[in-house]
């Protein structure tokens, strides 16, 4: 009989050998590109004024039950505030280090990543990302294991707890629904100060590129979410350094690449059953031989103590 | 002498690094005497050297200030060391030790730990003095001595010569040009003889009911708002004008003002300079700086305390650029600072020449003083002449602004009616800004003089999302960009929403 130690030394070899083929495919994953027609939008932090009529359209348009404080309050910036069940898009204030500004306004939803973690970590498929770069989240096929709120790098879905039939995960859904019938997101649309501009993933790196250069004083040299976590549809322009106003310093390489690297090459090239059997032949072979050794000793021992 | 008082109180506000910690002698002295004369230097305790890493600045101790007001029990107030035959802690006259000689960062054998130590000696003596009365009291709050940003090492205390001022207050027949109380009633200040009361009196913390200048913005209000009123006026001798000649007197003795020597051009400065930047909307201001020099009373009319404080002593004027880190210190935490408390920043450069309430923009200046301004103003364009005004300046010919033919060109009042749905109509002035614009392409930006041709905001802003332009503001999104863009930049004209768009009243509202 093979031994408890035994069993997990060999069992240790056997993991070993499917380690080293994933570590082999981890190098070769490759990045995702955005999809050349994926929509996206352009937050330039130095137009919004803090207005909140996004949140207000975005409330609407996604049936969402009432704020607590109206829109119209700008006291709500007193305190930061994160998206929520109740609200799939909140605009937050920070000092400014400009002397002309007193405030800096930023608006925060899902980003819609190119490759997104939460669709990456869905087990069911439930999270979805489109072609038109919009990231949605199907009801039905849902089974609530919230994977997808623990993967976003953002933290932004929210999932109902408060609910004991059909939770769901709430998030922004870059309006896929109007998106679908030829209209803008919502929150686009509402901003009076055309602060968030809607278009073309790809031309909108070009504006949002366009106006640094063009106005070097006026922001930072760098376009937030051109590479971070491998793209977003939602690029931010800033005044300021991004790290003072609540953005993340986040890699370049999207997370699902190493995730998925790591799972997959566990199952690359059939491996794992490979191993699995040939290490459960070699323990058949060796508890084989053993026993044949332990019943030739046996034989020459027996009569002895017969005697 | 009450007005003395208020100034040194009024130091503990603006300076509460400096006004220290009465109480713990911590700086070697070597051997002071019952009546202390000094020559102690400023140091400092809750040091790095003892301490280690500390998440607030090192407390700043002045002991010579504090021998100075505690007099004769001065070293006994602190130093004290372990009497044996009685158990306590006796002081003996020369025998004067630092804190950190005894006390160990821990309590040990009887003997208090330092930071115990220090918080019991100074606190309570400060506190004591507050209840009886006294005053300067010394920080009694966390933050007055565990500053979180340093003041400049060179500020120092004020001593306020109430003699000195004295016959300039009679000049005006009374003491009024400090002191004043409020008068409940009338609801403003007035001067009451013999009420005449030290400035933290009302301006100090917590502020009394009706006041809203703290006491470091109200002395500093009134001591420099006088002496620089005096020096404009040419007065031949003034109070400091500068941060140092009050602050740091014995370094920057304050030269007593001169006119003459003040109207002295300090700078090389081109006599005619074109005021501008790069990008902006309109052309820049040929300005003739001689001219103006020669006509104001002094420098500082237009070159407000900031700058002028920094540039009024020749022998810095080397190293000018790298003066303003003398208070702007950690660059950023301390701009910001700096706009709160409004000293001439905070404003963008474009607010700073167009504030009409500001005394030292353009617009203010030419405004309040009714001198002889590009045609008082009338229109940006008489000012904002560009490059052939530069030239037209040079050579000494008024300046005349390109006369543009747009002859009643638009409506008069532009009804803007996006947002209906929600609010009354924009009534937008537009005969008003092309006044003051005169160029119509500093809106109408497609249009040139050549083209005759002014298409409005829509003919190429659609309402509609176009996704082949992404870059092109719709047309909501248009006009708040103009209107505000300029309205913020030129700190003009109105930036809150109700200012232009009023709230549609329910009677009016569309079906």
């Amino acid at each position: 009989m093979i031994s408890r130690r035994r069993f997990l030394k060999l069992a240790g070899a056997a993991a070993g050998a499917t380690a080293l083929e994933s570590s082999v495919s981890i190098a070769s994953t490759e990045r995702r590109e955005p999809d050349p027609n994926a929509l996206g939008c352009l937050f330039d932090a130095t137009l919004c004024v803090g207005c909140r009529q996004c949140e207000a359209a975005c409330n609407r348009v996604n049936e969402l039950p009432p704020p607590d404080r109206p829109f119209e309050d700008p006291g709500v910036f007193r305190e930061h505030r994160d998206t929520s069940i109740r609200a799939y898009t909140v605009v937050n204030r920070y000092d400014s280090r400009a002397p002309d500004r007193k405030h800096v306004h930023v608006k925060t939803q899902c980003m819609h990543c190119v490759d997104p973690s939460c669709v990456s970590a869905c087990l069911v498929g439930a999270m979805r990302k489109h072609p038109n770069g919009a990231v949605t989240w199907d009801t039905v096929a849902c089974i609530g294991c919230r994977y997808c709120v623990v993967a976003c790098p953002f933290g932004v879905p929210r999932y109902e707890f408060d609910k004991g039939i059909e939770p769901r995960v709430m998030k922004c859904t870059l309006c896929y629904p109007r998106l679908e019938q030829g209209l803008m997101p919502a929150c686009a649309e509402a901003c009076p100060m055309e602060a968030i501009k809607f278009g073309p993933r790809a031309r909108l790196l070009e504006v949002a590129h366009a106006r640094l250069e063009k106005h070097p004083e006026r922001y930072v040299d760098h376009v937030y979410g051109e590479r971070e976590v491998g793209g977003t549809s939602w690029l931010y322009i800033a005044p300021q350094s991004f790290a003072s106003l609540g953005f993340l310093d986040l890699p370049e390489d999207a997370p699902p690449r190493t995730t998925e690297a790591i799972q997959h090459g566990v199952f690359k090239h059939f491996a794992a059953p490979i191993l699995i059997y040939a290490g459960l032949g070699v323990l058949m072979a060796k508890s084989a031989r053993r026993r044949q050794q332990e019943d030739a000793a046996g034989d020459g021992e027996a009569p002895a103590d017969e005697g | 002498m009450t007005f003395a008082r208020g100034m040194e109180s009024g130091m503990k506000a603006k300076a509460r690094a400096l006004i220290l910690a009465s109480g713990t002698a911590l700086v070697l002295c070597g051997g002071c005497t019952p009546a202390p004369s000094g020559n102690i230097p400023v140091g400092y305790i809750a040091k790095v050297e003892v301490y280690g890493d500390l998440d607030r600045y090192p407390v700043r101790f002045d002991h010579d200030r504090h021998t100075d007001r505690l007099g004769a029990d001065a070293c006994a107030s602190c130093h004290h060391e372990r009497d044996d035959s009685g158990g306590g802690v006796t002081y003996v006259s020369g025998h004067e030790a630092a804190c950190e000689t005894c006390h160990g960062l821990e309590a040990s054998n009887g003997t208090r730990g330092l930071t115990e130590a220090y918080h019991d000696t100074c606190l309570k003596c400060h506190e004591e003095r507050s209840e009886e009365g006294k005053r300067p009291t010394g920080p009694q709050a966390c933050s007055g001595c565990h500053v979180k940003q340093p003041l400049p090492d060179w500020v120092e205390p004020v001593t306020f010569e109430h003699a000195w001022h004295i016959p300039v207050m009679e000049r005006d027949g009374s003491c009024a040009a400090c002191h004043h109380v409020w008068d409940e009633k009338r609801g403003e200040r007035v001067y009451v003889k013999g009420e005449e009361k030290a400035c933290d009196t009302c301006h100090g913390e917590p502020l009394a009911p009706h006041v809203k200048t703290r006491l470091r913005e109200a002395i500093h209000g009134a001591c420099l708002g006088c002496h620089r009123k005096e020096r404009a006026q040419g007065a031949a001798r003034t109070g400091p004008v500068v941060c140092q000649g009050c602050h740091d007197p014995a370094r920057y003795p304050e030269p007593f003002a001169q006119p003459s020597l003040l109207k002295q051009p300090r700078f090389e400065k081109a006599d005619i300079i074109l005021i501008g930047r790069p990008n902006a909307v309109m052309p820049g201001v040929p300005f003739n700086h001689k001219v103006h020099q020669e006509k104001t009373p002094d420098c500082i009319v237009c070159h407000t305390s900031h700058v002028f404080a920094m540039a009024d002593y020749t022998e810095n004027l080397p190293y000018l650029g790298e003066r303003c880190n003398l208070c702007h210190t950690a660059a950023e935490a301390d701009m910001s600072e700096a706009s709160r408390h409004r000293l001439s920043v905070g404003l963008t450069p474009e607010a700073a020449y167009h504030d009409e309430k500001a005394p030292a923009s353009c617009i203010g200046c030419h405004t309040a003083r009714n001198t002889k301004g590009p045609k008082q103003f009338k229109s940006c364009s008489s000012c904002h002449s560009g490059e052939k005004g530069l030239e037209a300046m040079r050579k000494g010919r008024p300046v005349v602004p390109e006369t543009v033919q747009w002859p009643e060109n638009g409506p008069r009042i532009y009804l803007i009616q996006e947002l209906v749905d929600r609010f009354e109509p924009v009534q937008f002035p537009h005969a008003d800004h092309q006044q003051m614009a005169i160029e119509c392409q500093v809106c109408h930006h497609h249009t040139t003089p050549k083209t005759g041709k002014t298409p409005r905001c829509k003919t190429c802003h659609k309402s509609a999302f176009d996704p082949e332009q992404p870059a092109k503001p719709r047309l909501v999104g248009s006009y708040h960009q103009m209107c505000l863009g300029c309205h913020r930049d030129m700190g003009m004209g109105p930036v809150k929403c109700l200012k232009c768009h009023q709230k549609r009243s329910e009677r009016g509202r569309l079906p």
